[in-house]
């Protein structure tokens, strides 16, 4: 094979004495160059999976929103946060995420379980214990493992919760001898006043009422209190078949969007039941008429309550 | 172009400063708000201090920004760092955190309390009047750090 560097008809630069191949420091410069090239284009490629993600989150909502739509065809009435349990208290049994399994290509798990029963009873186990894609929401991180602890009873997490407007659900009512909890969003629970919401309930419009928006494992401050897991991180009380308030029924009552950082001594036990995520900057919902939002956690709490209540007689249009 | 001996170590002085500035660039975070002003007080409850439970500071009118809650723990609070406010008005709502042994996350405190067969909770109730319904308002100033002290009543208004 005959190669021109080796021949014996010397190249310019052997004429001058000079060598073949890369000094250290033009190897240096060119690894500092690619180095440089590399941490301008990382940042770019991770915000772009972070958009990617972002969007299947975005399209997980809307799934969740037009299965909300097909029960209100088939019902005449928006699901209820909770349902069915028999004869435990209401809360004991399953979340709409449930109720509208049927309605989003989920017949045979919706078939196999046994709405007479409680979410967390090993009858339901098989159907609860399911993580499904779309009740998760990509750019969610899941610092611990879901379920590993007794107070999981085996249930799969989710990211998902209804609102159920700008006052909280307090389950206690009848024990703390309060009158039946007043509840104002466009999901309700079947304790509350009113038991149930249909289209027509929504007369703030539906394109300004919030329904579905997002929670997240991300309360490092947020503690099991019993069960072989007491006193660890629990990070979120959310399993999507769990009605429970702060599971999948949150509230713009209290912060929104809160953000904890891990044994600074600030924690507001409340903010399990704030819609909060993982992503950069804000929340996403899903509005009563099926379109999916994001909004900024720097919205005027005005303007979150107003689209919060389903007939609370605000102007508010949501600027984009 | 002649070049001084001190000539490239200047360059390469800039050039380092230029990079280190743009590297630099963005980290200083900014609040979009505006300056947090601290806040600190004391809450209590027909004399007593409340031992558990929430400050919600709302804003009123023009004050930018979310809802705050605000931890309260045996009578004090305090709200630093990102989680206190910006100068502005606000309205204030206090709720009180449930009993130790009902924590609103026990999913068998139903069961528990239907085979005790107990009917009521001992809890501190704190009236509509200074949450859902409050009239409580306060003002954060431009500067801190600000104490407010909060006495509530649980009787009924003549």
């Amino acid at each position: 094979m005959h190669i021109a560097l080796t021949n014996d008809a010397p190249s310019k630069s052997f004429r001058h004495g000079a060598r073949l191949g890369f000094t250290l420091v033009e190897l240096l410069v060119v690894i500092a160059i690619i180095g440089i090239l590399v941490g301008l284009l990382l940042p770019a490629v991770q915000a772009a999976r972070e958009a990617a993600r972002k969007l299947q989150c975005q399209n997980h909502l809307k799934q969740i929103g037009l299965a909300i739509h097909n029960y209100e065809s088939t019902y005449r009435a928006l699901p209820t946060i909770d349902a069915g349990g028999g004869s435990y208290s209401s809360l004991s049994g399953n979340s709409f995420f449930v109720s509208i399994l049927g309605m989003i290509e989920q017949a045979s798990a919706f078939n196999l379980y046994d709405f007479s029963r409680g979410n967390s009873d090993p009858v339901n186990q098989q159907v609860v214990a399911q993580r499904l894609p779309f009740y998760l929401c990509p750019s969610g991180t899941f610092p611990r493992q879901v379920p590993s602890c007794d107070a999981d009873n085996g249930r799969a997490p989710g990211s998902y919760a209804g609102c159920i407007g700008s006052l909280d659900f307090n389950q206690y009512w009848s024990f703390y001898g309060l009158p039946r909890p007043q509840l104002n969003g466009a999901l309700v629970y079947t304790d509350s006043q009113p038991g149930r919401t249909r289209l027509r309930d929504i007369l703030d419009g539906t394109s300004n009422t919030l329904m579905v928006g997002e929670t997240a494992y991300n309360l490092p401050d947020y503690k099991f209190r019993s069960g072989n897991c007491a006193g660890q991180s629990r990070y979120s009380f959310t399993y999507w078949s769990n009605p429970y308030p702060g599971s999948t029924g949150c509230t713009t009552q209290y912060a929104f969007n809160p953000k904890d950082r891990a044994d600074d001594g600030i924690f507001d036990s409340n903010w399990v039941r704030s819609f909060r995520s993982d992503h950069v900057g804000g929340v996403q919902f899903n509005f009563v008429d099926g379109s999916v939002h994001f909004l900024s956690e720097n919205i005027d709490a005005g303007v979150l309550d107003a689209m919060a209540t389903r007939a609370g007689g605000e102007v508010v249009t949501l600027e984009l | 172009m002649r070049r001084y001996p001190g000539a490239l170590a200047l360059d390469s002085w800039a050039g380092a400063l230029l990079l280190a500035s743009t590297l630099l660039l963005g980290c200083g975070e900014t609040d979009p708000l505006g300056e947090r002003v601290e806040v600190e007080g004391v809450v209590t409850v027909d004399g007593a201090p409340l031992p558990r439970g929430s400050l919600i500071l709302v804003p009123l009118g023009d004050t930018p920004g979310p809802k705050l809650t605000v931890p309260i723990t045996d009578g004090n609070f305090r709200a630093t760092g990102r989680y206190a406010p910006v100068a502005g008005e606000y309205r204030v709502e206090i709720t009180a955190a449930p009993p130790e042994e009902f924590p609103m996350d026990d999913e068998e405190a139903f069961e528990r309390l239907r085979a005790a067969n107990q009917r009521r909770i001992a809890a501190i109730r704190i009236p509509p009047r200074y949450n859902t319904r409050s009239e409580l308002t306060a003002t954060v100033p431009p500067q801190g750090p600000v104490t407010w002290t909060f006495e509530l009543s649980t009787k009924t208004r003549r």
